[in-house]
C-alpha cells in the first residue's frame, strides 16, 4: 500500500538536517508500529522516500513523505498514530492513499515557493531588486558538488519573485533533481544583484509543486486531479 | 538565567545547530523552580561523542527517577559555538532547558577518558563558575565527577568539589537526598561536604593533605577532616536485575557513532588481561538475567524505534547464557526487522554460528583483537589467545561470508622486543592470506599501550614517544608492501599525555588549567590536539612530564591513588605484575579457583552468573 503524507518541518525542527529528519520518520513509524514494509536484500531498509531536501535552517510548512506498507490502513488512522508519536516541531496535514501508477516524488517535484523575511528588507529594495534581476542574463553562485567547487548560473531556476506582505519576499525556486536551487544560493545572488549585504534571514517552504501537463500543481492537487477515484484523502483537523 | 532567546538567535550560524537544542524523543523537562535538587549532568566532549556513551543515560534516568531531583544534560560546545557564546555573552547552558549551568545545584562530569580534562576546565570556566574548588561560594555548584578516570582524579583535585568511585545507581540517590537535607538545614557549603563524604563511594578531595619528598615522589596522603576515611571505597550494585536501566533512552536526531539500542548484559571481566583498566576496576562480574535482558529490550525497542540492539559489555561473549539470550532476542526482534550486534568478540571463545545468529538481518564487519604480535608477549599481558585461535575464528568467518576483517594491537607493552613487532606483520599475513580466492582485505590497527592505574602495569614505564613513533616507522615499511592490508595507528605524543594525566598528581592542576586558558580543548580529536600548548604548560609550571610516563616506579613508592580502592588489592596487582614479568599466565576464576584479587570480600559482593556454574 503506498501513502503520501503532508507534513510540517517547524520550531526547532528545522535545524535536523534532510538526512537525520529521514532517521526521525523511520524511528517514529517504529515507535507508532506502523506495517513499514522493506527492501529485500542483505541490508533491508524501511521504505520511506521524501520530497526534495530543505535546506538547514529553512522552516516548511509543506513537506511530503512517501510510505509503502504492508499492510492497509485507513488514512486517519495512519495520520492519527503516526503523530501521536512524532516529536514536537512536526506536524501531520493530510494523508493520502497514492495508487502504483503516481509518480515518484523526488522525481515529479520541481519546484519550492519560499517566503524569505529580513530586517533588511524594505519594499523599495525588494522592487528595484525583482526590476534590476529581470534585466540579467546569467547570475554566477558557488555550489558545492561531489566536494568540488562548482560555479552555476542562478538565473534560470528562479522562476517567480513576488512581494508580500510589503517587506517580505516569496521566490519560486527550482527545487529538485533537475535543477535546484537554495534559499542560501538565492539569499548570495539577493546580494550581487542589489549590492545589499544580508546579515541574517528566514525562511519557510510554503509551497511544493511539480509540473503536470502544463500547470505546477502542489502533490495533493494533482492526487486530487488525477488519481483520487482509486486512493483515498484525509485532511487532518 | 534561561538563555533561550539568545541562543535562538546564534543557532543559524553554528555548524551542527542540532547539538544545541534538546528536545529529542524520550528527553525529561522537569520544572526547574519547582525542583528540590537540580543537577547539571555534563559529559567533557561535544553532542555526538557524549549521546554515544550509553552509561549518560543510566546517570540521566538515576536522578530523574527522583520525583524532587533533576538532571539536565551539558556538552562541549563545539569551537565555533564556543566562539559565538563568548561573542554574544551566553554562559554554558544545558540542553533541557537553555539554563544557566551556574544556576544548578549540582555538576557532574563523568570522566571517560584522561584527554578530556581540558574541557572539564574549559566547561566550569564557561560557566563561569571559579575554577578552583576552594574560590567558589554559595552561588556556585558542588562540582562532581565520575566514571573510570575518577580512580586517578588527583590531576583534578584542586577543581573538583568531591569524586564519586564506581556505580552510581545508588549513592547518587542518596547524594540527592543528603543535598535535599542540607539544603533545609541552611548550613553553610563544607557542611554538605562533610555529609556525603560519610557516604561509601565519596571522596573529597580537600579532606586530605598530600606531602611530596624532596626527590618528588609522595611522602604520605593524610585525612585532614574527621568525616574522611583513610581509604574510599568504589560502590557496587551487587545484582544488577534489582536496579533500574532506562527503557526510555533519549534518541538523538543526529548522527552519532552508534545509534542503536544498547543492553548492559553483565558489569565487571574477570579475564584478567594485564593492561586493562576496566578489567580491575568494575569488579566482580555481575550478570542481568535473560527474561530481564528480553522484556528490556522490547520494550526499549518501541519506546525508541531503533533497528539495531547492541549486546553491550566489556567481553559479550563470555556472558554465561549467550546463545539462549540471542536465540530469545531474534526470536522478539527478527519479526521486526532489528538486529543485534555483538561490539567485543574474543578470538578464543570465537563462535561462527554465534556471530551468524547475531547477524541475522544485517551483516557488519569483524573485529578482532588480539593485542600483541606474539605468543609471550600476549602471556605478559594475560591475553589468554593463540594464534590458532585468531586463524580459525577468521577462517571460519571466511567461509560464512565475511570478506573483512579488522584487527587491534597495542604497541610499548612491557617487556616488548623487535621480534613482537615483526609478530604483528606476521600475524596480519596470515590472517590475509587465509582467503580462499587471494588475500582478504585486513585493517590494523595499533594504540601506544598507556600504563593505568589500577592495572598490574601502574608501576610500569611507558614507552617515550621516540620509541613508540620508531615502533610505528617499522610496521608501516613492512605493510607499505601489501595493498590489501591497512595500516593505522596513533600519534604517539597523545599517548603520552594520555599517560602523563593518568598517573598524575595534584601537581598537574597547574599544567591543565594553563593549556586549557591557552586554548587547549578537545584534546581527544585529532585535529584540536595542539602538543605545543601543553609542552609551554609543562615548562611554565616546571613539571617534567616524563617524571609521569616515563617512569619505572617501585612497589614501595605511594601512588597518588592509593587512597582510593576499587576493591582489588595492590598486593594483589603488584604479583600480577611479577607474573607479567615471567610471561606466567593468570585464569579466570570462573573457569578455575579464586586467584584472591580482593574485590569479593573487599567490597562484600561475589560473581553473578545467570547460568549457575
Amino acid at each position: 500500500m503506498r501513502y503520501w503524507i503532508k507534513f510540517t518541518k517547524e520550531g526547532l525542527q528545522k535545524y535536523i538536517s534532510h538526512r537525520d529528519m529521514l532517521k526521525v520518520m523511520n524511528r517514529t513509524m517504529k515507535r507508532a508500529r506502523i506495517p513499514i514494509a522493506f527492501s529485500q536484500g542483505f541490508n533491508p531498509h524501511a521504505l520511506i522516500s521524501f520530497s526534495t531536501p530543505l535546506e538547514l535552517g529553512v522552516a516548511s510548512i509543506t513537506e511530503f513523505m512517501g510510505v509503502h506498507l504492508t499492510q492497509e490502513l485507513e488514512t486517519e488512522e495512519l495520520a492519527r498514530s503516526f503523530q501521536l508519536h512524532l516529536p514536537p516541531g512536526f506536524v501531520i496535514i493530510s494523508v493520502m492513499k497514492v495508487p502504483r501508477t503516481a509518480p515518484k516524488l523526488m522525481a515529479w517535484i520541481g519546484f519550492g515557493v519560499y517566503q524569505i523575511k529580513s530586517d533588511a528588507f524594505t519594499a523599495g529594495l525588494l522592487k528595484s531588486f525583482i526590476g534590476d534581476i529581470s534585466k540579467q542574463e546569467e547570475i554566477t553562485v558557488l555550489k558545492y558538488s561531489k566536494k568540488k567547487l562548482k560555479k552555476i548560473n542562478a538565473k534560470p531556476l528562479i522562476k517567480q519573485l513576488d512581494i508580500v506582505n510589503g517587506n517580505e519576499l516569496q521566490a519560486t525556486l527550482q527545487t529538485g533533481q533537475s535543477g535546484n536551487l537554495k534559499v542560501s544560493q538565492f539569499i548570495e545572488v539577493f546580494e550581487q544583484v542589489s549590492g545589499q549585504k544580508i546579515e541574517e534571514w528566514s525562511a519557510t517552504r510554503i509551497k511544493l509543486l511539480g509540473l503536470e501537463q502544463g500547470d505546477l500543481l502542489s502533490p495533493v492537487a494533482l492526487i486530487h486531479q488525477n488519481y483520487l477515484k482509486e486512493g483515498s484523502f484525509c485532511q487532518v483537523k | 538565567m534561561n538563555y533561550n532567546e539568545k541562543i535562538l538567535r546564534i543557532l543559524p550560524l553554528v555548524q551542527r545547530p542540532a547539538r544545541y537544542i534538546g528536545n529529542e524523543v524520550n528527553s525529561i523537562h522537569k520544572d526547574f523552580n519547582q525542583t528540590e535538587t537540580t543537577m547539571a549532568l555534563a559529559f567533557p566532549d561535544i553532542y555526538e561523542i557524549a549521546m554515544a556513551y550509553p552509561g549518560f543515560q543510566i546517570l540521566y534516568n538515576t536522578v530523574n527517577s527522583q520525583p524532587q531531583a533533576l538532571a539536565a544534560r551539558v556538552f562541549a560546545p563545539a569551537l565555533d559555538m564556543e566562539r559565538l557564546m563568548n561573542q554574544h555573552q551566553i554562559p554554558l547552558f544545558t540542553l533541557e532547558n537553555h539554563q544557566a549551568v551556574r544556576d544548578y545545584d549540582l555538576l557532574g562530569f563523568t570522566l571517560q577518558y584522561e584527554l578530556s580534562y581540558t574541557s572539564v576546565l574549559n566547561m566550569i570556566r564557561l560557566s563561569n563558575i571559579p575554577l578552583r574548588a576552594k574560590d567558589r561560594t554559595d552561588e556556585d555548584p558542588f562540582i562532581m565527577v565520575g566514571g573510570p578516570c575518577a580512580f586517578n582524579p588527583e590531576p583534578l583535585a584542586e577543581f573538583i568539589d568531591f569524586v564519586v568511585l564506581g556505580e552510581a545507581e545508588e549513592v547518587l540517590v542518596e547524594i540527592i537526598k543528603t543535598h535535599q537535607q542540607w539544603k533545609k538545614s541552611g548550613e553553610a557549603r563544607e557542611s554538605f561536604l562533610e555529609k556525603v563524604a560519610k557516604l561509601q563511594g565519596v571522596y573529597v578531595p580537600s579532606f586530605y593533605q598530600v606531602s611530596y619528598q624532596q626527590n618528588g615522589l609522595i611522602s604520605e596522603v593524610v585525612p585532614i577532616h574527621k568525616s574522611a576515611p583513610e581509604v574510599v571505597l568504589k560502590r557496587v550494585i551487587k545484582e544488577m536485575d534489582k536496579v533500574s536501566y532506562p527503557l526510555k533512552p533519549i534518541v538523538p536526531y543526529i548522527e552519532v557513532p552508534h545509534e542503536r539500542m544498547v543492553l548492559e548484559l553483565f558489569r565487571g571481566c574477570l579475564r584478567g588481561c594485564r593492561f586493562c583498566q576496566a578489567g580491575f576496576i568494575y569488579r566482580p562480574v555481575r550478570e542481568r538475567s535473560v527474561p530481564n535482558l528480553c522484556s528490556q529490550a522490547e520494550q526499549i525497542m518501541n519506546n525508541t524505534g531503533y533497528d539495531e540492539v547492541s549486546l553491550m559489555s566489556l567481553s559479550s561473549t563470555d556472558y554465561s547464557a549467550v546463545h539462549e539470550l540471542v536465540a530469545e532476542l531474534n526470536r522478539i526482534l527478527v519479526p521486526e526487522n532489528v538486529s543485534i550486534s555483538l561490539p567485543s568478540l574474543r578470538i578464543d571463545n570465537y563462535d561462527i554460528e554465534l556471530a551468524q545468529e547475531v547477524q541475522k538481518v544485517r551483516k557488519r564487519g569483524l573485529t578482532l583483537a588480539p593485542e600483541a604480535g606474539t605468543q609471550r608477549l600476549r602471556d605478559v599481558i594475560n591475553k589468554q589467545v593463540t594464534s590458532e585461535d585468531l586463524y580459525t575464528a577468521v577462517s571460519s568467518a571466511i567461509e560464512a561470508g565475511w570478506k573483512r576483517v579488522k584487527l587491534y594491537f597495542m604497541i610499548g607493552l612491557p617487556t616488548e622486543t623487535a621480534e613482537d613487532i615483526d609478530g604483528i606483520y606476521e600475524l596480519a599475513l596470515k590472517t590475509a592470506n587465509l582467503g580462499r580466492h587471494g588475500p582478504i582485505n585486513v585493517t590494523v590497527s595499533t594504540a601506544g599501550f598507556v600504563p593505568k592505574p589500577n592495572t598490574p602495569f601502574q608501576w610500569a614505564a611507558q614507552n617515550t614517544v621516540q620509541e613508540l613513533e620508531s615502533k610505528q616507522h617499522q610496521l608501516k615499511g613492512l605493510f607499505r608492501r601489501h595493498r590489501y592490508i591497512k595500516f593505522n595507528y596513533h600519534e604517539a605524543r597523545v599517548s603520552f599525555l594520555e599517560a602523563v594525566l593518568a598517573r598524575g598528581d595534584r601537581r598537574l592542576a597547574d599544567v591543565i588549567e594553563q593549556a586549557m586558558l591557552a586554548g587547549a580543548r578537545l584534546d581527544s580529536w585529532d585535529e584540536h590536539f595542539d602538543w605545543q600548548l601543553w609542552q609551554q604548560a609543562f615548562e611554565d609550571s616546571g613539571i617534567d612530564p616524563a617524571f609521569y610516563a616515563s617512569r619505572q616506579r617501585s612497589y614501595s613508592e605511594i601512588l597518588p591513588w592509593d587512597h582510593l580502592s576499587c576493591g582489588v588489592d595492590k598486593e594483589y596487582l603488584w604479583k600480577e605484575y611479577l607474573n607479567a614479568l615471567e610471561a606466567a599466565v593468570t585464569v579466570d576464576c570462573r573457569q578455575n579457583n579464586c586467584t584472591f584479587c580482593g574485590a569479593c570480600p573487599n567490597l562484600q559482593a561475589e560473581v553473578l552468573l545467570t547460568k549457575g556454574e
